[in-house]
């Protein structure tokens, strides 16, 4: 993301800003505070982000569209609650509670947050001089957000992985994420796994998955086996654990502490009408027993918080923004069957959390059905030029040899896709964040329209302010 | 004696034209027809149409007429936040605080 200087953040275009009927409104029935020449008594009670209360500050123009935003999970974080709760008890859902409000506030999303200005996590910013953007961009909202996950996953940040295939088609999150999805309309849901699938790969490829696309891979499957991510997604990353403390100055912050990358397939707890999934990647979540006791001395937010820890696996469903056309667990059916490096083991786990995940691992990677023979994907030659199977898995390393030396794809992935020797292309996709971007591709990138630098554009807010991605 | 007699005459025609005019003033006003049951009936009907439950806008309307907004007068914020050398001037520098957490989540 291009680092935008402090003043720029506050700054009102009068050319743009006058064209978006938004500017029609007063300043203060937004924002409160006074229209004065004078800074402090202007401020006065001045309400930073009046959509914090989506129905109160944008309800009566977006009756549509308010109420459902007010209800879903970006505003209220309800996925976190779902998650912490359930490994919980009631006593303690107020601590709980009260600790959110510290180390949650800045992850909200607003109505703001996607049309108006960068989230706080990334030291907020007005994205067009204070117009109101239709199409969120891209890295200046989503992925300012969901950026260890997600974007690292999406953009090929993630070292030796190439980007998303969809990436590769410069397709952007609203591609996939409707307007609708984004303001929680038609949904109910309690977590990002709960209720009805959307956005679904099928919606999309629906005449190349299944019985009958003529594809052997998918047909021995189905659709309902295995989630597409199985074959098609690889190596992302897992963390271990998060702390929540407060520095001396009592200003409250998270840790976490170790991560990995990694690829797990295991059994979908989630298993239903929606997600008929018998096995799905499953990702370690930032969470352990201690999660969220307190480690200083004055504010401790309680002893022994996740009494029910083991209510919840720690190794959860998961939609890792990787799609590959070619994945090392496809290079042949037994490169998958038979082979535990691909599947959570109890050798994955640590001890404190195998009980936790009774329901998710495998003793053993299920082996290929009898009277199946094995074969091996067309671009893999089966006398051994392939990769061994044993090379790949959850030794992140083992991949360099898949996917070659950390060299990647490029902008047009209909060059190589059956090429198999320079097998994700020459060039240095993992660093194609900084994909140079033409003025027309601007939008797609979420740059200010001024800004005429190109290297920003993969943000490089790699580390910190990333705890909520994905 | 024939005047006065017209004169006697005007005078009583007079005071029952005043007499008459304050009574029938003061007679109740039948004129409203009493509501038929079946009208009754349909006025039910009417406010039970509105429902607790707001019907839904389809969507990409904007239901407020943008006309009816108050004139803009906050000119001194718009006038300041659109000033690129005073706000140069007097926003503070990034203070390093923003982001103690670490890691990916
Ligand atoms: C229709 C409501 C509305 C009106 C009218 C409005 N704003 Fe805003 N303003 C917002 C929203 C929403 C944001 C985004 C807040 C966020 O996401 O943090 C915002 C953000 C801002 C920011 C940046 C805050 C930050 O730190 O990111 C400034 C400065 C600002 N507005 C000033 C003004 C001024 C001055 C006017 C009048 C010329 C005005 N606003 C009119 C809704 C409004
Ligand atoms: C006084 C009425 C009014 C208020 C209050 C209002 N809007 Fe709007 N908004 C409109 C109108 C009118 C449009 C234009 C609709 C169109 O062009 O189809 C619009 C369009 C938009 C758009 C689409 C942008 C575009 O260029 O078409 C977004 C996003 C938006 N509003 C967000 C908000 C948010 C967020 C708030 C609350 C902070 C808000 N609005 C408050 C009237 C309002
Ligand atoms: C201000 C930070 C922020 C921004 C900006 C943001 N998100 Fe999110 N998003 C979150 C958080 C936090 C959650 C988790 C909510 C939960 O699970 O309770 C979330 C959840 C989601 C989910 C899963 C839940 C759901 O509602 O389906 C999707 C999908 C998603 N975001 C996509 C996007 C896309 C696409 C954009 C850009 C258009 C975006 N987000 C912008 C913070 C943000
Ligand atoms: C997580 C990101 C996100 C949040 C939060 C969000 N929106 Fe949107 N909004 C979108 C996306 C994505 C679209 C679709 C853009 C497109 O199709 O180009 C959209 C489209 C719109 C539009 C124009 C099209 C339409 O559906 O009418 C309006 C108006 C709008 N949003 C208003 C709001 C308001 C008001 C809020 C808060 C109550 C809000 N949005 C919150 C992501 C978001
Ligand atoms: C919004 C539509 C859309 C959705 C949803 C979608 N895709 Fe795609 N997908 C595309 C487009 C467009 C391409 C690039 C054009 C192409 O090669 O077919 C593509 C390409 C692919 C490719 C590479 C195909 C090739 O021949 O190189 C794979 C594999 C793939 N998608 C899998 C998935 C999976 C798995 C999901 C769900 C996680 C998904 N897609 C969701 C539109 C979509
Ligand atoms: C058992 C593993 C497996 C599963 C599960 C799977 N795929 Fe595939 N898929 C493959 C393989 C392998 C290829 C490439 C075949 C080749 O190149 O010879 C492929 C090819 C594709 C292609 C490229 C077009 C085509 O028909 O060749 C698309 C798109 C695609 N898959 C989408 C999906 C979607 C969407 C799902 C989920 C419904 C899915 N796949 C589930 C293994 C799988
Ligand atoms: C990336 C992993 C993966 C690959 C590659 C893969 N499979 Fe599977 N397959 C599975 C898993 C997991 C199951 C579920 C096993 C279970 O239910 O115990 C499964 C189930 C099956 C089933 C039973 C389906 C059913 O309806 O229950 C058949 C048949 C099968 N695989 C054949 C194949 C063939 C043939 C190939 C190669 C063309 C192949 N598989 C490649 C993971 C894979």
């Amino acid at each position: 993301m291009a680092p935008v200087e402090p003043w720029e953040r506050i700054f009102i275009d009068v050319e743009i800003y006058q064209e978006d009927i938004h500017s029609q409104i007063n300043c203060t029935t937004c924002h409160n505070g006074t229209s004065v020449d004078d800074m402090e008594e202007a401020h006065t009670n001045l309400v930073p982000d009046p959509a914090k209360d989506p129905v109160k500050g944008c309800g009566n123009c977006h009756p549509d569209i308010s109420p459902h935003a007010a209800e879903s999970l970006h505003l209220t974080l309800e996925g976190y609650d779902t998650a912490v709760y359930q490994r919980s008890i009631p006593e303690h859902f107020d601590r709980i509670e009260y600790m959110e409000q510290y180390h949650c506030q800045d992850c909200h999303a607003t109505c703001g947050d996607c049309h108006v200005a960068q989230p706080d996590s990334v030291g907020g910013g007005l994205l067009e001089g204070h117009a109101f953007v239709e199409t969120p961009p891209m890295t200046r909202t989503c992925t300012a957000c969901h950026g260890s996950r997600v974007q690292n996953e999406y953009f090929g940040k993630n070292e030796g992985i190439p980007p998303d295939v969809h990436f590769r088609a410069r397709m952007a999150c609203v591609d996939c994420h409707s307007g609708a999805e984004m303001h929680g309309i038609d949904m109910d849901n309690n977590h990002r796994y709960d209720g009805e699938e959307s956005p679904t790969c099928q919606s999309c490829h629906q005449d190349q998955v299944g019985v009958g696309s003529g594809n052997p891979w998918h047909e021995a499957h189905g659709t309902e086996v295995l989630s597409c991510q199985v074959c098609h997604s690889t190596t992302y990353t897992n963390c271990v654990n998060c702390h929540v403390e407060q520095n001396e100055e009592n200003i409250p912050f998270y840790s976490v502490e170790d991560h990995y990358l990694g690829f797990y397939i295991g059994k979908n707890h989630l298993q239903g009408l929606e997600r008929p999934y018998a096995y799905v990647p499953l990702r370690h979540v930032p969470v352990d027993k201690e999660a969220y006791s307190y480690y200083g001395e004055e504010s401790s937010y309680g002893e022994n918080l996740l009494p029910n820890f083991d209510n919840r696996p720690t190794w959860l469903y998961a939609t890792p923004h990787n799609i590959q056309l070619h994945t090392p667990q496809t290079e042949s059916c037994e490169a998958c069957h038979g082979n535990d490096a691909f599947f959570l083991t109890p050798d994955d786990i640590p001890a404190e959390e195998v009980a936790a995940n009774e329901d998710v691992m495998v003793e053993v990677a299920p082996p290929l059905p009898e009277g199946e023979t094995n074969i091996y994907r067309d671009d893999v030659a089966p006398d051994g030029t392939a990769p061994a199977e044993g090379d790949s898995g959850d030794d992140a390393s083992g991949d360099d040899a898949f996917w070659g030396d950390g060299a990647s794809e490029d902008d047009s992935p209909e060059t190589e896709t059956d090429e198999d020797e320079a097998f994700w292309g020459d060039d240095s996709a993992p660093s194609t964040e900084e994909a140079d971007t033409s003025t027309e591709d601007e939008a797609f990138w979420g740059d200010q329209p001024d800004d005429n630098e190109a290297e920003d554009t993969g943000t490089t807010q790699q580390s910190d302010e990333d705890f909520w991605g994905g | 004696m024939r005047a006065r007699y017209s004169a006697w005459l005007l005078i009583v025609v007079g005071i029952a034209l005043v007499v008459g005019a304050a009574l029938v003033s003061c007679t109740p006003d039948r004129s409203a027809p009493e509501l038929s049951d079946a009208e009754m009936e349909s006025a039910d009907s009417l406010e039970s149409a509105v429902s607790d439950e707001p019907t839904e806008a389809p969507p990409d309307i904007v239901t407020v007429d943008m006309d009816l907004i108050e004139p803009f007068t906050d000119q001194e914020c718009l006038d300041c936040h659109s000033n690129q050398t005073l706000l140069i001037e007097i926003t503070p520098e990034e203070e390093e605080t923003e982001s103690l957490s670490e890691g990916p989540g």
